[in-house]
């Protein structure tokens, strides 16, 4: 229905909500200037909302998001805006595509390793899984490999490209900015060849994380006990000692606890380029 | 026989030489089976049925064009992600 019979939007309130948000002046202007429209003809406002605007970009109706969540709510909801304005179903505006996707304009060299993080048990918070996009620039994904000719003995990750993969293994909790705020107390990742054909190695990745991640922002200069996120993982790194590429990364959890209560588990999986490329495909609009 | 040597040469060429892999072993198959286990579900992912746009500026042009209304959902946080 959202699509046949509007055109669909988000804005993060980060962005272009705030003074200090990267959305580009014009942006944060016509968010601000519908708020106080809402404002002004008395059809609600809230911080997680939906906004109804008129092609003349004139207010029309509004819902907070409790109601909004539930379809039963939702949909005679938009169903009285389309007969108020008599509205025809079309195809969408706009293509669906993935929103979920990697920076752009990354560097050609780069591995991107996709996390999904789910907690194991249901409740509020655990509806949906969490992810993240790490990238790796060349210099940091080289340090994943053993040294040359190192590679028929086990090798430890060093310490930054560890963090950078343990830093966000943890279920989803509440977020609002990009930035990682995970206080890690042990990342490590031990690598031990099994196989090789060739110039192609398997090493089995035997991994162990603790860190400390206060549920809500503002509490990560805190050290609560029940904050910690404690996992154990395993994976394999398959590469080429010759050209010294990685076809793949995969590392799991096999255990993941956190706050003592939360059991949870997280994947991380890199990208090859084609699923990179499918990613980006055009989403022209109509 | 040589113009077989040169139709194999061009796909050689146009194709590139095949990537190879490891076989696939226990640890990979109990890796992958793991992993699958925790990827977003289709259920999960209804979000990206939606054709959302880029921004209010670009949804509000769409909308005077097509003669639709806007549908805005403002939030905190990555919802796209779901770190929000």
């Amino acid at each position: 229905m959202i699509n046949s019979y509007f055109v669909p939007v988000t804005s993060r309130n980060e962005e272009a909500d705030d003074p200090k948000g990267n959305a580009p002046p014009e942006e944060k202007k016509e968010r601000r200037r519908i708020y106080l429209e809402f404002y002004e003809k008395k059809l609600g406002i809230g911080d997680v909302h939906v906004y109804i605007v008129a092609p003349d970009r004139s207010a029309v109706a509004s819902m907070g998001v409790v109601q909004a969540a539930d379809p039963a709510k939702l949909t005679p909801f938009l169903e009285e805006v389309v007969a108020k304005l008599h509205l025809k179903p079309a195809p969408p505006a706009i293509k669906p595509h993935p929103t979920s996707r990697p920076p752009s304009g990354l560097a050609s060299d780069s591995l991107v390793v996709h996390l999904v993080s789910r907690a194991l048990i249901g409740g509020s918070w655990h509806e949906f899984p969490s992810e993240n996009w790490i990238v790796l620039s060349a210099a940091e994904w080289n340090q994943l490999l053993p040294p040359p000719d190192g590679a028929k003995e086990p090798w430890t990750l060093p310490a930054p490209v560890a963090r950078k993969l343990a830093e966000w293994v943890y279920p989803q909790n509440e977020e609002k900015t990009g930035v990682n705020r995970s206080r890690i107390e042990l990342a490590d990742f031990r690598l031990t060849p099994t196989a090789k054909e060739g110039t192609l190695v398997r090493a089995k990745i035997a991994g162990k994380i603790r860190l400390w991640h206060s549920f809500y922002p503002g509490g990560q200069n805190e050290r609560n006990a029940q904050d910690i996120a404690a996992s154990e993982l395993t994976g394999y790194l398959d590469f080429d000692t010759t050209s010294r590429r990685i076809q793949r990364l995969r590392v799991v959890t096999t255990k993941g606890d956190y706050h003592g209560n939360t059991p949870f588990a997280t994947s991380l999986v890199s990208m090859s380029r084609e699923t990179l490329e499918a990613l980006y495909a055009p989403t022209n609009s109509r | 026989m040589r113009t077989l040597g040169l139709s194999l040469l061009s796909a050689v060429l146009l194709f590139g030489a095949a990537e190879t892999w490891i076989k696939d072993d226990a640890l990979v198959s109990d890796v992958e089976a793991r992993i699958r286990k925790i990827q977003p579900t289709r259920a999960e992912k209804r979000f990206d049925e939606i054709g959302w746009a880029g921004s209010i500026l670009q949804a509000e042009e769409i909308a005077a064009r097509l003669n639709r209304p806007m549908f805005l959902f403002t939030y905190n946080g990555n919802i796209d992600t779901g770190r929000c």
